[in-house]
């Protein structure tokens, strides 16, 4: 079982970073987050010319006055916006000493903590197979979220994890927040109809890709069975020489590259979380740097 | 094949072995991964190998089966047979004086010990090796059917060049002795002569066409009276025409008395002669100036005999006169006087102011030593007493009326002959006489009336004694034509000459004849050699085989004696292009191939090792960087 060591003076040292939504997304009223739809603050935004059926309550008579023309004014809208935090607990994030499920807890609720913080509503979702289960839905505020953080605690890994059967099912929201999958995203493109999905509905994405050590630098040389944690069937078996090491630098160039780019395609952010990298270095290294964070 | 050392194929058990600890140690490490995507993803990155990839696991085993297989082989020594392919050689080397000159840069026996080394080295192995040198004093063999080719060569180098002739009979004798029960054998003769006629023999010529010049036959006279020698030797140019020079010293002078060039054609002589003023010498020394094939023969020293053997005398007496006369008179002996006084004073035998040692000839006259010196002949002349050493003791004195004649021996005996030889038989008289009991074997000379009075033979001391019963002054010997060839006779009998000869011919022996009371005999050679014969016996042989000068020592009563004798080269080997008669074995050549043996697979085997593991390490390393 993971535990989180994120704690409350780390959280605090946190609150004052705001995640960054990059999309126009829309959202519940309230909040404190400016829409880039035009809503019902006093906060004027910008005009547009008429058309029937307008509130004509909003038409701005000064500019009538001097062009003859009817223009609308139109106000910025503030809405609460809803972070939906999906996390991988398949086996293969467990493997090993844990640590890739632990940095992948970590940051989750680090990333929850954030958005309560801002005082969006925040959803935790693992995926276990092809079904998502809520572990956190829809709390707002930091005292919601300290009453269920220790939820992170009871999180379970194991089994396999398709990610996009899991998600596409779901309500996932329209236009109201990001959408953060942290996984290793090992797996055949099992995640782009997710991605693209999400994008879909204006979703902000944003794809953590976590990989421990030994997947990012592999030291291992000569001859070698390896068996996948999530179905044991699945082995490997070859005598690893320079040409083996080289080509799987190769494949995970391109394996990172590939979750980057659709990513990135899809108006979303993508970073790689090494799991032996402090929270820290993840918050305010990583995703500050992506602007993610700020 | 088969292997030397069978044993070290033990070794081989390391392969099985090392195939065992290599499956075992050589498992895949199983192990659990997070997940094989990657790696499976990789394989799509991979460049299309050959099939050596399947195999490159192995590399390791590879190498340490080889060179377990390699080391286990090396230890078990592997011998390939081909039967009939090896030969059983037999080598006649010439090793004559003319061997000796120079060809090319080496001698011609160099040159034909690298023509034999060469057939030995390239021979296969399996083949036998049998060398026979040969020089006109012997015909050795220093190996028989040798199947070590390095034993063999190691004989081979250590073979050197007489300046002897060569006398094949011997060799031929047995070379047909080895193709009598052997056809197959090759005999090979190694020489620098042309033999016409070699049937069954494969003949190696070495040398020819070089240039030498010879001294030999060295004769003189020379005329005391008026002081002149006259010299005369025979130089000889073989191979080429050529001018040369030759010159005369005398003794051990760097500046010569006389010099002659003359200009000769190829293969003829001449006789050059020399006179020079000179009141007497030891030696003379002709040597010819420049440098050709042969220096052996380029140089020749006579010495004079006589002046080399002069020989000392002691006369002990107060009446010296006669004795110091005749010695005088036979010349060539050098002598000293004492009184009897003086020499009692001396110790009469022992060690003082006179010298009482180093001579040898002691004559003491009408006196009586202590004892008899051991170093030399003695005369005693009118003993008066007991000397142990003696072999007769003194019976008392006769003194006659009258004087009475002698008897003289008309024994046959060589050494009574030898003694009397030349006198005339006139009549000695004495009339007064010593009386002599004689127990030791003498040969009398004079007598009286049975009385030995004159006799000779060996003393206890084994030196030459001469005895007269009478002083010389109570008989009218010295008066008599008789007495100074008698005197001769029994110098030469006291004066036994220690060599015979003083130049000899390469391959002759020296003769010494060995004084008594020699305790060491010491033999120099021009080379600077020594050697010690043994100075037991009366005669000692030395063979002579290098050409110079020899010094001969002999320690004779605690003194040392020396003597010069020279050796010079025989003729025949100055001859650069010489023909030797027929060397031809009887009989038909067969084939009698022994078994060829190759045993010099192990080091193919370890340099196809060594490539392939070089090969294999390179190619590995370029390849895929084993750890």
């Amino acid at each position: 079982m993971a535990r989180i060591v994120i704690d409350e003076a780390f959280l605090q040292q946190i609150e004052s970073l705001q995640t960054l939504l990059k999309n126009n997304v829309g959202g519940s009223p309230g909040g404190n987050r400016k829409s880039r739809s035009y809503g019902s603050s006093a906060e004027f935004a910008d005009h547009r010319e008429y058309v029937d059926g307008d509130d004509t309550t909003k038409i701005n008579w000064r500019i009538f006055a001097r062009s003859e023309k009817l223009y609308l004014k139109q106000f910025l809208d503030e809405r609460q916006m809803h972070t939906r935090i999906y996390l991988d607990v398949s086996r293969s994030m467990e493997h090993g000493k844990g640590k890739k499920a632990e940095q992948a807890l970590r940051v989750a609720a680090a990333l929850a903590y954030l958005s309560v913080a801002e005082m969006d509503k925040v959803s935790v979702y693992i995926i276990r197979g092809n079904r998502t289960e809520a572990v956190i839905s829809g709390i707002v505020g930091k005292e919601a979220f300290f009453q269920n953080v220790h939820r992170f605690n009871e999180i379970a890994f194991g089994g396999d994890c398709r990610i996009s059967e899991a998600i596409l099912p779901e309500k996932v929201g329209y236009g109201d927040g990001m959408s953060v999958i942290i996984s290793d995203f090992l797996t055949d493109e099992d995640f782009a109809e997710a991605i693209e999905h999400l994008a879909a509905k204006k979703r902000h994405v944003l794809c953590l890709q976590v990989l421990s050590a030994e997947e990012l630098n592999p030291q291992i040389r000569g001859k070698v069975h390896f068996f996948d944690s999530e179905n044991m069937e699945d082995t490997y078996r070859k005598n690893i020489d320079r040409e083996i090491a080289k080509a799987y630098k190769e494949a995970l160039a391109a394996v990172t590259g590939r979750v980057r780019d659709l990513a990135t395609a899809t108006g979303g952010d993508y970073q790689l979380i090494p799991a032996e990298a402090s929270i820290g270095e993840v918050l305010f290294g990583r995703l500050v740097d992506t602007g993610v964070l700020k | 094949m088969r292997f030397l050392y069978p044993l070290g194929l033990l070794g081989l058990i390391g392969v099985p072995i090392l195939i065992l600890i290599y499956i075992i140690k050589n498992k895949y490490t199983e192990q659990t991964v997070a997940s094989n995507y990657i790696w499976h993803y990789s394989e799509r990155f991979l460049k299309r190998r050959k099939k050596l990839p399947k195999i490159a696991g192995l590399i390791s085993l590879i190498m340490q089966l080889l060179a377990v297989v390699v080391i286990s082989l090396s230890i078990a020594h592997p011998v390939i047979t081909f039967p009939g392919a090896a030969n059983e050689y037999c080598f006649i080397i010439d090793a004559s004086g003319s061997m000796n000159m120079q060809s090319d840069g080496g001698s011609r026996l160099d040159a034909a010990k690298a023509e034999v080394a060469t057939l030995i080295e390239e021979s296969l192995q399996g083949g036998v090796y049998t060398l026979i040198t040969v020089d006109d004093n012997s015909t050795d063999v220093l190996c028989l059917r040798e199947s070590d080719k390095k034993k063999a060569l190691e004989k081979l180098s250590g073979v050197v060049a007489s300046f002897g002739d060569t006398e094949m009979a011997d060799a031929l004798s047995m070379a047909q002795s080895y193709f009598d029960a052997n056809s197959g054998v090759r005999t090979y003769l190694v020489t620098d002569k042309r033999y016409e006629q070699h049937r069954n023999v494969e003949l190696i010529t070495v040398g020819g066409g070089e240039q030498n010049f010879a001294l030999s036959d060295a004769k003189y006279t020379f005329d005391a009276e008026n002081e002149t020698l006259q010299v005369e030797v025979t130089l000889s140019a073989y191979g080429k025409d050529g001018e040369v020079s030759v010159s005369l010293f005398l003794g051990e002078e760097e500046s010569p008395v006389d010099s002659k060039t003359l200009t000769l054609a190829a293969d003829t002589a001449e006789t050059v002669l020399f006179s020079v003023q000179t009141p007497g010498f030891g030696s003379f020394r002709l040597q010819l100036a420049g440098n050709d094939a042969l220096a052996a023969d380029n140089v020749l020293v006579v010495y004079n005999r006589i002046s080399e053997n002069d020989q000392t005398a002691l006369i002990v007496s107060a009446t010296p006169f006669f004795l110091q006369s005749a010695l005088g008179a036979v010349g060539n002996v050098e002598v000293t006087t004492v009184t009897p006084d003086a020499y009692a004073k001396a110790g009469g035998g022992m060690a003082g102011s006179v010298p009482v040692t180093g001579y040898s000839l002691y004559i003491f006259d009408s006196y009586t030593p202590a004892a008899l010196p051991a170093d030399g002949s003695v005369w005693l002349l009118n003993a008066q007493g007991n000397l142990a050493e003696a072999g007769f003791s003194v019976q008392g004195e006769v003194a006659l009326q009258e004087a009475v004649p002698l008897t003289l021996t008309t024994s046959s005996a060589s050494m009574a002959k030898r003694l009397v030889e030349n006198l005339r038989g006139e009549a000695v008289h004495v009339y007064k006489y010593m009386k002599y009991g004689l127990y030791s074997n003498f040969t009398t000379l004079y007598s009286y009336r049975g009385q030995p009075l004159v006799f000779a033979g060996q003393n206890t001391l084994g030196n030459n004694q001469v005895v007269f019963a009478f002083s010389l002054h109570d008989s009218n010997f010295t008066m008599l034509a008789d007495f100074i060839p008698l005197m001769d006779n029994l110098i030469s009998y006291s004066f036994p000459g220690v060599l015979d000869r003083v130049n000899y011919v390469s391959g002759e022996a020296l003769e010494i004849n060995v004084p008594a009371g020699c305790t060491e005999i010491k033999i120099e050679t021009p080379g600077g050699d020594v050697a010690y014969p043994t100075s037991g016996l009366a005669a000692r042989e030395y063979l002579l085989r290098e050409p110079g000068a020899y010094t001969v020592s002999l320690t004779v009563g605690g003194t040392l004696r020396r003597y010069r004798v020279f050796c010079e080269m025989q003729e025949a080997e100055s001859a650069v292009m010489a023909t030797g008669a027929t060397f031809s074995l009887q009989g038909d050549a067969g084939e009698g191939g022994l078994d060829g043996i190759y045993d010099d697979l192990i080091w193919l085997m370890v340099l196809l090792a060594v490539i392939f593991m070089v090969d294999w390490m390179v190619y590995c390393y370029d390849k895929y960087q084993l750890r």
